[in-house]
């Protein structure tokens, strides 16, 4: 080959190698950092950061992020879990997420928050992005942007967010460049701590609904994901969270209780147990009781903590000497974060 | 190397043409509804009329009951404030609180045709017209550009009134 022909490849792939350099720059730049603010959309992608396996996974929306402790697990009962949880995550986007997880580790048990089978067509793209943009790139990813694209969304914007965030550009601040490589961690093995107190001091009314029907569209996908459980030989658990908003009919709640007796399945409405769990509204919530602080989540985990070690046949990791390291670190950095609170007790 | 630098300024070129082809944004959802004011569907508020896609009015007095809730990871607010019979439902985003929702939630309040809850199925045809679409469960009007008005039915009477935002 000419010594000219040579050059003009080399020169080619320098250029093609200058060019993915300077787009993952301006991806990496662009593509929004969830830090200083709205930090939910960093639980997704905080997963891969796991070293060690789980006994137990969460997924579903902000009524498990917000409140369930996996710090509280393991320190009163021994059970490692993860929640992977995102903000208003729709059921195809649990199921999707649940699909990724599930090949890459062995829990005994997934828990599922139901309150999204209230949704049977895509609803945000603000949601969907914080939901899918931090998974790795797989065929579950590729599921997930399938079933959640609302009608102006584009698959290639997913395949490449620059494409969707490009004219951030005005809106760049000090936090992108910060995290334009590196992202602190914001969670507690997806639990977002909240340490305000503002009580219930009224609820909504219940206005009539035209359809009470959840739809098809969920009720498939939580036969999927029953499925999948069942293939990995997994015990699926479904739960309603304590939270009082958004409101949750008694009508869904008979569907999803039907639904979970017809195949065998554990299913707690925790709003509907709230006394007994211990829950003070005055003092464990931080939003007027659209979701518990991280007094209420402690009580919540403690009260799920006892069901699943007393029912579901969860035992303590603490003679585990790698694990009980591992989680030490966790609850010391739980910790000193809820020593800096005000408690209302 | 000026040849070089030429080709990987093309190159970044088209591919910065490619982006501008598609939507722009931080990932937030722009909602914009046009809406207009319907008489016939609008709602008395203490003495304040009020429609789908108003500004809440700041002097509508003390509500019987409220409750906001923030939207998850969102900015912004909704709000529902009762008013005896009627719900009103907002959206504030820090700049500006708009009416969303109305619902009348018992007979203590009517349309301005004098439909209520526990009205007929035929009242309410034979004060608003023929519906834009029904069914057994629901009669839904065109309440103007951008908001529909729906009865909820159940055995032919009426259980709820709302006015909302949609198609």
């Amino acid at each position: 080959m000419e010594v000219a022909v040579k050059k003009r490849i080399l020169s080619g792939v320098c250029a093609t190698v200058a060019v993915i350099v300077i787009w993952q720059l301006l991806t990496a730049l662009m593509t929004p950092k969830y830090m200083t603010s709205i930090p939910e959309g960093a639980l997704i992608a905080e997963y891969y950061e796991e070293t060690s396996p789980h006994q137990v996974l969460f997924v579903g929306d902000c009524e498990v992020y917000e409140n369930f402790s996996p710090i509280t697990l393991w320190e009163e009962y021994g059970i490692t879990s993860y929640i992977r949880g995102s903000a208003q995550q729709l059921i195809w986007q649990s199921y999707y997420l649940l699909d990724e997880m599930l090949r890459r580790e062995s829990p005994e048990a997934v828990v599922f928050n139901v309150l999204s089978v209230k949704y049977g067509t895509p609803q945000n793209e603000a949601y969907n992005r914080m939901s899918i943009d931090g998974m790795r790139w797989s065929s579950s990813k590729w599921g997930a942007v399938q079933a959640s694209m609302t009608e102006e969304e584009d698959a290639i914007t997913y395949l490449f967010p620059l494409l969707r965030y490009h004219s951030r550009w005005n809106e760049l601040s000090g936090e992108d460049i910060t995290y334009l490589f590196r992202r602190d961690r914001v969670g507690y093995n997806g639990y977002l701590m909240q340490t305000g107190v503002r009580p219930v001091t009224s609820q909504p009314p219940w206005v009539p609904l035209e359809d009470y029907t959840v739809p098809q569209t969920c009720m498939d996908y939580l036969d999927k994901m029953r499925e999948i459980c069942e293939h990995y030989g997994v015990e699926l658990i479904l739960i309603k969270a304590p939270s009082i908003y958004p409101l949750w009919y008694e009508e869904w709640d008979a569907q999803i209780a039907a639904y979970a007796e017809a195949h065998g399945l554990a299913y707690y409405n925790f709003l509907a147990m709230s006394e007994e769990i211990g829950i003070d509204w005055e003092r464990d919530t931080y939003d007027a009781g659209l979701h518990l602080n991280v007094w209420g989540a402690e009580k919540l985990s403690t009260y799920f903590g006892k069901l699943l070690t007393e029912k579901h046949g969860l035992t303590s990791q603490k003679n585990d000497a790698v694990l009980s390291g591992i989680w030490a670190e966790k609850c010391a950095a739980y910790a000193a974060e809820k020593a800096n609170a005000v408690s209302p007790y | 190397m000026k040849k070089y630098v030429k080709t990987v300024t093309a190159m970044l070129a088209v591919l910065m043409l490619m982006t501008s082809m598609f939507a722009c944004g931080s990932g937030e959802a722009e909602v914009t509804h046009e809406t207009q004011r319907v008489e016939e569907w609008s709602l008395n508020v203490n003495g304040k009329e009020l429609y789908v896609g108003m500004d809440m009015p700041k002097d509508l007095g003390e509500p019987t009951s409220y409750f906001e809730a923030a939207s998850c990871a969102i900015q912004g607010l909704d709000k529902d404030y009762t008013y005896g019979s009627i719900l009103v439902k907002t959206e504030d985003d820090g700049k500006t609180e708009r009416i969303v929702g109305l619902t009348i939630l018992d007979d203590g309040a009517a349309t301005t045709m004098g439909v209520t809850i526990g009205d007929s199925r035929d009242k309410v045809v034979g004060a608003h017209s023929t519906p834009k679409s029904e069914s057994e469960t629901a009669l839904v009007y065109a309440a103007g550009v951008g908001v529909i008005a729906k009865f909820l039915l159940r055995d032919g009477v009426v259980t709820s009134i709302t006015y909302t935002l949609g198609e």
